[in-house]
């Protein structure tokens, strides 16, 4: 595999551009503080994308495992399904890959080969739809979240009017009406 | 007509960033998920509050009055006149950044109108050009700007993005509190009847029954009775919960929440069981039924109106002081309102525990003693027989909820309780806790379910943290005195820290505590059965 033999520090290189197309998708003041503030708990959003796209570098040029790079992602989409992008700038920061892909082999015998940026370019490709599968989950998931949210909020009057109803059903009666007041 | 398919060269010059925009641009565009609905007129007009009508945000004519413009400025004359403080927060900023990265929404969202010294500029801008001379004078040079429909829309959206959590403040050199700026820029949208729903209604509900939900009397004894039979179906002790008893010593006031939300729910059954046990002579009120203060959301003016209740419910019914449950904004302003807007209150006297004769001097003025100080006092007296391993289920942290952290300094008393009732516990990161602990990203009225989008972002930064305790402690529960974080952690964790609940703290005491005549227990305040049993069961 040609991606295998392209070197570490052609690697690093880019990662930084590929962080550096990211962190770009942010107004200029916020990108700049995403990068520099290593405290991943004042900066946790610029963290996870650090920690993120390292890890999908190294499978971007070594084993590709679909289990392993869905992993990686996940996080950042989660973060960017819910911050301030359409669907296709929420998931646009994995197709900025080729942007780096592309800047990093203009370099010439020190870059990537064209061999290796095919490759490459399918495997950001396929990065791509997985990002937009998880993306779909993410969206699925906060309705759920949503709902469930709903479902605590009359958990307790659930029961206590069913509780309600019981002894007036004992009783041979009605339930008192419902607590609540509305204003007219 | 000519052919508009692209060439397969244009095809592959697909420009994958998202299109910029300057920050001096007021447009704000209202997505579905990150704004929250505006108030319905029959609340505002039963509030008696200005420009009552049918509106959303994301209309494009938000139907103001005619002269929305000098109301507006004539507010703000108003206001800064009155508070010394809020001219002085307009003048003073320098600009040193000390807060700009201290903000959650702006941690999680990234929008640079989110750094607190942004946020406040939206409406410094707007008094510079109207109230300073160099700002009337060379206008945009001295970043002065006018006041504008676009402007006012900009207002309403980012005001209703700032939680009043007040960590900004921790860190400005000044003492600039951003959280009052939110609060006045929020009453400037009042005086022209932009505000939303999810605190209007509250607020009208309260004014009318005592409570947010509007929860008439008789509702309240029967949520009250209902947690009594619960408790004694966990329990086997059958408890009293006065309502309305005159005479009583003390007059116990909670969040609303608690006794109709999950997990709010189990709080109150660990106060029922835990004044049954110490035999406190109390009271509930079915008027005074609400500790929060959706007020202090939305002008000062209706903070006194909805809090009067407090004290007049307690000299009705003639109680000696006042024991408030866990609740975060109800304490703000009961620690930095209540006493100079609806006191002196000298009618009660100084608060003394019965059961340990401990003086609450600090509450001297106000007459009113949070629970948890309540019940660390009990616990350090020796006064509670506990059981800590009935709480091994749970591996808890805790989230200073920011109100009772930054505006009254319970910082150490839950800490106590919850190491006095549980035997695992993890602090998470130091700059995450205590003064400066990140909000929940929902409070000050933010909370409603049109907002979870926005939500979550401003939540990332605390549920961070709590994934941090989690993944490294195995952490289980997040433990909070809030009932606003009660109600909206869980959504924050199920999306950022999946397999960790939030819990009250006298959750943890109600488990804990032993009590006289009780049955052979086996499970928690939840029903769920304690680590114990389950392993008598496995062993079985």
């Amino acid at each position: 595999m040609a991606l295998t033999t392209v070197s570490a520090a052609t690697r690093d290189r880019f990662l930084e551009e590929w962080l550096a197309c990211t962190l770009g998708t942010y107004p200029e003041q916020t990108s700049r503080f995403l990068r520099e503030e290593p405290d991943p708990f004042r900066n946790p959003v610029g963290h996870t994308l650090d920690v993120s796209l390292r890890g999908l570098t190294v499978e971007l040029f070594g084993g590709f495992d679909r289990a392993r790079v869905t992993a990686w992602l996940d996080p950042v989409i989660h973060l960017r399904a819910v911050q301030d992008f359409s669907s296709a700038d929420a998931v646009g920061f994995v197709a900025l890959a080729r942007c780096a892909a592309d800047r990093v082999a203009e370099r010439g015998s020190q870059g990537i080969g064209p061999g290796a940026l095919d490759v490459l370019g399918t495997r950001i490709d396929e990065m791509v739809l997985i990002a937009a599968d998880l993306l779909d989950r993410c969206h699925e998931e906060i309705h759920a979240i949503g709902a469930r949210a709903a479902r605590r909020r009359v958990f307790v009057l659930e029961r206590a009017q069913a509780r309600a109803e019981a002894r007036a059903a004992a009783r041979g009666g009605a339930p008192r009406s419902a607590p609540r007041g509305e204003i007219p | 007509m000519a052919d508009q398919t692209p060439s397969p060269e244009q095809l592959t010059q697909v420009d994958y960033r998202p299109k910029g925009k300057s920050w001096l641009d007021p447009h704000v565009e209202f997505r579905k998920g990150t704004y929250c609905y505006s108030a319905a007129p029959k609340n505002l007009t039963y509030l008696g509050l200005p420009n009552p009508r049918q509106w959303q945000p994301f209309d494009q004519d938000w139907k103001l009055p005619p002269d929305w413009k000098d109301i507006i400025l004539a507010g703000m004359k108003e206001r800064l006149d009155r508070y010394r403080s809020f001219r002085l927060f307009m003048d003073i900023c320098v600009r040193c950044g000390a807060c700009a990265d201290k903000c959650h929404f702006y941690l999680g969202s990234g929008d640079p109108k989110n750094m607190p010294v942004l946020r406040a500029e939206l409406i410094r801008s707007v008094y510079r050009r109207y109230f300073t001379l160099a700002g009337r004078l060379l206008g945009s040079t001295v970043g002065a700007r006018d006041l504008t429909e676009d402007v006012l829309k900009e207002w309403f959206y980012y005001f209703y993005q700032c939680t009043e959590c007040r960590r900004c403040s921790v860190f400005c050199p000044y003492g600039i509190d951003t959280a009052e700026i939110t609060m006045i820029g929020r009453e400037l949208l009042t005086l022209v009847g932009c505000n939303i729903n999810w605190v209007i209604e509250p607020a009208a509900n309260c004014f009318r029954t005592g409570n947010h939900l509007g929860i008439q009397p008789h509702g309240f004894k029967d949520s009250i009775d209902f947690a009594v039979d619960e408790l004694e179906e966990i329990t086997g002790v059958r408890v009293e919960a006065p309502i309305n008893r005159k005479g009583a010593e003390v007059l116990f006031v909670m969040p609303s929440a608690d006794y109709f939300g999950t997990p709010h729910y189990y709080t109150l059954l660990g106060y029922l069981a835990l004044f049954h046990e110490i035999g406190l002579d109390y009271t509930l009120s079915a008027f005074a039924s609400e500790g929060g203060n959706f007020g202090l959301f939305t002008s000062h003016e209706m903070i006194k109106r909805l809090n009067a209740k407090i004290y007049a419910e307690a000299k009705r019914l003639g109680v000696k002081w006042i024991i408030g449950g866990e609740c975060g904004h109800m304490w703000r302003v009961m620690h930095q309102y209540m006493d100079t807007m609806n006191g002196p209150a000298d009618f009660l006297e100084v608060p003394v525990s019965p059961i340990t004769h401990t003086r609450f001097d600090h509450a001297a003025s106000t007459r009113m003693v949070h629970i948890c100080e309540f019940t660390a006092d009990l616990i350090r007296h020796g006064r509670l027989k506990l059981d800590v391993s009935r709480n091994d289920h749970w591996n808890v942290t805790f989230h200073d909820s920011c109100n009772p952290a930054r505006a009254m300094g319970l910082i150490e008393e839950p800490r106590y309780i919850i190491r006095n009732t549980c035997r695992t516990f993890h602090e998470m990161p130091e700059n995450t806790i205590r003064e400066q602990t990140f909000c929940c990203g929902s409070g000050s009225g933010l909370g409603t379910d049109e907002n979870l989008e926005m939500r979550l972002r401003g939540g990332f930064p605390r549920a961070n943290a709590v994934r941090y305790v989690r993944d490294k402690h195995g952490v289980n529960v997040l433990a909070c005195i809030c009932a606003i974080d009660k109600a909206t952690l869980p959504p924050l964790l199920e999306y950022w820290s999946p397999g960790v609940d939030v819990a009250g703290v006298h959750e943890f005491v109600g488990n804990a505590l032993l009590m006289k005549g009780e049955r052979d227990r086996t499970t928690d305040l939840r029903g769920e059965p304690f680590a114990s049993a389950k392993e008598d069961r496995a062993h079985a």
